[in-house]
């Protein structure tokens, strides 16, 4: 200690005069500039964030926690990695953990002071968790600080809308509308302010805009119709709302948001994405999703009878019947598993088996819509049309809301049995139940034209335009129609 | 070879001591039956600050109820949504009496008789459980909730109860006993049912019945479901795919019914049914009916007047959300939230949607959100049981909400119970405006708990409104009214022409310059039936108020000045006409 406090505070001139020349000081320079490299390196670095443990891991799905256990494990291993923890924070999002996932967003945010998905999401996750006030102040603050970010002026005037705020909303899908011309949501959002503030005549080119700009905006189109019905366009406000019924508003895209359903590894919500992948005709990836969820619950017999439905629509109903078997013997009373084997049964050319289940399912649910559908299935399969569109019939009695049991109803009768005014009957009831039925139309329109109804036909035509101009069922009308 | 372009199979899978008497009849005004004046309500000063409006006086009171769902871990729907609640004054001594409805038992193999137990108001606040004496044992099903009404119109109010199961008809005999009546009448429905309400929707005098049904249910189609993460939880509705629809009752005028449901149309559209309100919505003069679904679009039944209705719902904006995504309608209220004469809907939610009110706008509902408004600081609740009432005798209606998770959350209010949550009063400021009240529910200390059905009505007689509410697994609160004193109430007691229970008539009370609109329909909220007298509040000042009555069929009349403190009777075709009072 002394010894220190009697070293000299300045270094004395001599050392530093042999810098002024030579190889010498060129040496030192590199080294000083080394020096200064690390420092920065060390200043400027994200800083060290511990990474998060998942609160009572043993009761997660464990197809979620093996998941978020490898995610959590590469974090570990490169803790300043700002995009492995917002991979960390999108997969908790993705299973539901939405506590975890602010965490993670969070510490995203910390790492990565520049990324304004990290606030945007972590207010998400505060909104998912009800605090929708103290979300809305965040994204406040988030759009304070990244002013050009539209995600951003999107989320605050979402929120401020459901928040009643109807000022506030303005405001945002005004500047989201600047930043981002293209997207639908702007003109939709201010659309539907309007719609709130009883000025319908001033919505509805807003929201005819934000149609424009994206056809399939569901939301929008659901809005459109509350205006047409305020202006007295009735017959536009049925189609217009039936068209847009059932859509949760998706938020605007982004890199984090897309990548999301790639974490999906809950059960529930697997066997969502995989029915969406299958009726959407990507069997095979519904397939794959499903045998991938099936070491972690083997048991589950809605997986496997999920797994048998998308082995069906993949073109693999021989795969799928050894797991309807065990499934059925398993439990004799089992009604999902005996319907679909059902449908593998007739995708077999086994059709009189299909039959035997089909009849067997309804006598475990004779109330069941579906089981009667299945038995329809199979007597189509061996062209008994007529008992058939019993079995439709009976299906439409145990559910009378169900629309497309009529069309069903409808194409059969006038395709297979040439009753063509029963047809015309069934069709008319499933546009009645549900306005928005494309096909419905499609077909009511052909009819139409060969019962000699031309102007009928026409009408279906103009429907179908205002519904779904690109559908085959437009273009196939039109086509008809166009004939002398 | 021929297939359906159906896709249907995804979805399937996933796969009651005598009571003291305390009425003194008078005659106070034209035209008017007797009134009887108000027992003088206990006191707390009105509007105070953090000043608990209820006290939880279940202790003592000799109301034992024990709520069971049943719930054996095996996480079957039913569990979750059993336990409503029915004021009805069975022995007509002019007190309240108290039905509580109870789940059971779920599992096949061990059948248990569900519960229900009936409990006579003594007065003071005791009550003692006259169940067995009343003959009121339900034999068999589970129960959900029910509703009071006087379906024979013998004066006397019968009790209906909804079950999974069968429900059952209980004929007041008036001897206080009742008889299981469900055959004989006609209303078996076999389903699971929830919410019910008497209504007269053909305008001939005779009560009808509405039957709300949930989900085609049994235990075959259970299947596992997880909350966030993958903990293992109830399932949604959605993921059984069999919404039921609702069943109405025709009154033959006999003692039986018949069902009206598909020549009515009510089989043409449908959802996971849970709430009923029931109201003149569009000004026509027919009552139609609201069904609340969860977690698909709700049904607006427009009464055509000639025996069919029409769902409305979509073009009229109430059968979704703002943004056309149905939301989880569990209670709902017909009310004129703003005071103008026309029914408003609130509609109790799912946490995360926000309870929503359906602005009647003449033409159509809108799906109104505002800062101040009933639905506000409710995104972190779910929503069940709701009563909209001025409970504080302020002229101004509040909305208090029970509340009770259906699915595990990310935190917890109770350690005992995950699914428990507070219940919840928001103070009317007039205008559509509310404010929250502190501590939250109204009581000194929150009351905790998965809470289902409410019914409110004034208990005590004393002019103020008291509160019921059904937990799940737990016992009842039981809320006696403390915010009222200080400000005057009136309460009045509706009947037709031949003293018939008589529904949805528009009442206008003109008191210190305030015009305040109610309909007497006691049949609303979740599974539970209210007090069927309708009840104003005057405020600080005012002692008496104007009354008009439109009833149902039509016919306006006007009842006169009647004084404050009063319960009064009134009976239709007793008022002088009043043509143009109530032309909206």
């Amino acid at each position: 200690m002394s010894n220190a406090r009697n070293r000299p505070l300045i270094q004395p001139p001599g050392r530093f005069d042999r810098l002024k020349s030579g190889p010498a000081r060129w040496a030192t320079l590199v080294a000083f500039a080394s020096l200064i490299g690390v420092a920065l390196h060390l200043t400027l670095r994200p800083p060290l964030i511990p990474v998060q443990n998942l609160d009572h891991p043993e009761s997660l799905d464990p197809q979620v926690r093996s998941h978020l256990d490898e995610i959590l494990a590469l974090a570990r291993t490169q803790p300043r990695d700002s995009s492995i923890r917002a991979t960390l924070g999108i997969a908790c999002a993705a299973n539901g953990l939405w506590t975890e996932a602010r965490q993670a967003f969070l510490d995203t945010g910390r790492l990565s002071p520049g990324e304004p998905l990290a606030p945007l999401y972590a207010a998400v996750a505060l909104q998912e968790l009800s605090d929708t006030a103290g979300a809305l102040k965040e994204f406040r603050s988030l759009v304070a600080r990244f002013p050009d970010f539209a995600p951003g002026w999107y989320r605050v005037g979402e929120a401020s809308l459901r928040a009643g705020e109807l000022e506030a909303a303005e405001t945002a899908f005004q500047r989201l509308t600047q930043l981002a011309p293209a997207e639908w949501r702007g003109p939709a959002g201010l659309g539907e302010i309007r719609v709130r503030q009883g000025r319908a005549t001033d919505a509805v080119p807003l929201l005819e805009r934000a149609i424009s700009l994206d056809r399939s905006s569901k939301p929008a189109q659901y809005l459109l119709g509350q205006a047409y019905r305020a202006v007295g366009r009735t017959n536009e406000a049925r189609i217009a709302i039936a068209a847009g019924t059932g859509e949760a508003r998706q938020p605007m895209p982004d890199p984090w948001g897309d990548a999301a359903p790639n974490h999906v590894r809950a059960l529930p919500d697997l066997l969502v994405q995989a029915d969406g992948l299958s009726t959407t005709g990507r069997p095979d990836l519904a397939v794959q999703l499903l045998k991938q969820a099936v070491p972690f619950h083997p048991g589950h017999a809605g997986l496997l009878n999920q797994l048998a439905v998308a082995l069906n629509r993949s073109g693999k109903a021989a795969q799928a019947l050894p797991i309807l078997n065990r499934l059925i013997t398993q439990d004799l009373r089992a009604v999902a598993p005996r319907i679909t084997r059902v449908y593998t049964h007739d995708l077999m050319g086994n059709a009189a088996a299909g039959l035997q289940d089909a009849h067997e399912a309804i006598q475990l649910a004779p109330r069941l819509s579906q089981a009667h559908l299945a038995l329809a299935d199979s007597l189509l399969a061996l062209e008994r049309d007529a008992e058939a569109v019993a079995a439709l019939e009976e299906a439409a009695k145990c559910d009378p809301g169900n629309a497309e049991i009529h069309v069903e109803l409808g194409e059969i009768l006038w395709r297979n049995l040439s009753n063509k005014a029963a047809a015309l009957t069934h069709l008319r009831q499933a546009i009645d139940l549900n306005p928005a039925l494309v096909r419905a139309y499609g077909l009511l329109g052909q009819l139409e034209m060969e019962l000699g109804g031309r102007e009928a036909a026409r009408q279906a035509a103009m429907v179908l335009r205002q519904l779904a101009p690109d559908s085959q069922d437009r273009i196939e009308l039109e086509r008809v129609l166009a004939r002398p | 070879m021929k297939f359906l372009h159906l896709f249907l199979l995804g979805s399937l899978i996933a796969a009651g001591c005598r009571k003291p008497p305390e009425s003194t009849p008078t005659t106070s005004a034209p035209g008017s039956g007797p009134s009887s004046p108000l027992a003088p309500a206990s006191a707390k000063p009105a509007g105070a600050s953090r000043a608990p409006w209820f006290t939880n006086v279940i202790s003592g009171s000799g109301l034992t109820f024990q709520h069971h769902s049943g719930a054996t871990g095996r996480y079957w729907l039913p569990e979750m949504e059993t336990g409503g609640v029915g004021l009805i004054d069975y022995d007509g001594d002019g007190l309240l009496d108290v039905f509580c409805v109870s789940g059971g038992s779920l599992d096949p193999a061990h059948p248990v008789a569900p519960g229900h137990r009936l409990y006579r108001n003594l007065g003071n606040w005791h009550f003692t459980d006259v169940t067995e004496a009343a003959g009121l044992v339900c034999p068999d099903g589970y129960g959900m909730g029910c509703a009071v009404g006087d379906y024979d119109g013998d004066g006397r109010p019968d009790l209906y109860v909804t079950q999974l199961g069968s429900n059952h008809l209980y004929h007041n005999r008036g001897d206080g006993t009742f008889e299981d009546v469900t055959q004989a009448a006609g209303v078996a429905v076999h389903s699971w049912s929830t919410s019910a309400a008497f209504v007269d929707y053909d305008g001939d005098g005779r009560l009808d019945l509405v039957v709300v049904n949930y989900v085609k249910w049994s235990p075959e189609q259970e299947m596992e479901c997880f909350s966030a993460g993958g903990r293992r939880d109830y399932c949604s509705p959605k993921n059984y795919h069999a919404p039921a629809p609702s069943t109405l009752f025709h009154n033959r005028g006999n003692g039986t019914f018949e069902d009206a449901t598909a020549a009515a149309g009510l089989d043409h559209a449908y959802g996971n049914g849970f709430g009923i309100a029931t109201g003149d919505f569009d000004h026509d003069g027919h009552v139609d009916f609201f069904i609340a679904n969860d977690a698909t679009p709700n049904q607006l039944w427009l009464n055509q007047g000639n025996g069919r209705f029409i769902d409305d719902a979509p073009l009229r904006g109430c059968a979704l959300n703002s943004m056309g995504v149905p939301r989880a309608g569990m209670g709902v209220v017909a009310v004129d939230l703003l005071q103008r004469g026309w029914m408003d809907l609130f509609v109790t939610h799912l946490t995360g949607e926000g309870n929503g009110l359906f602005l009647n706008q003449k033409t159509a509902f809108l799906d109104s959100v505002t800062p101040d408004g009933p639905m506000a600081g409710s995104f972190s609740f779910t929503g069940f049981g709701t009563a909209i009432a001025d409970f504080d005798n302020d002229g101004e209606q509040d909305v208090y909400v029970a509340n009770g998770r259906v699915r595990l959350g990310s935190n917890t209010w109770s350690p005992q119970d995950p699914y428990a949550e507070p219940n919840t009063l928001r103070r009317g400021l007039g205008a559509g405006r509310f404010e929250a009240v502190e501590p939250s529910g109204g009581t000194a200390e929150p009351l905790v708990a998965t809470s289902r059905g409410l019914a409110v009505g004034d208990l005590d007689n004393d002019g103020t409104l008291d509160l019921v509410v059904i937990n799940r697994d737990g016992p009842v609160h039981l809320l006696r009214n403390i915010a009222g004193a200080g400000h005057r109430g009136i309460v009045f007691q509706l009947a037709g022409r031949d003293g018939r229970d008589v529904r949805n008539s528009i009442l206008r009370f003109e008191s210190g310059g305030r015009i305040q609109w109610r309909q007497n329909q006691p049949n609303q909220g979740y599974c539970s039936s209210n007090d069927p007298r309708v009840h104003f509040g005057l405020g600080p000042t005012a002692t008496e108020g104007h009354l008009w009555v439109r009833w149902s069929d039509g016919i306006a009349e006007d009842f006169g000045v009647r004084q404050a403190d009063r319960v009064h009777a009134i009976r239709a075709g007793t008022g002088q006409p009043a043509p143009g009072v109530f032309g909206w």
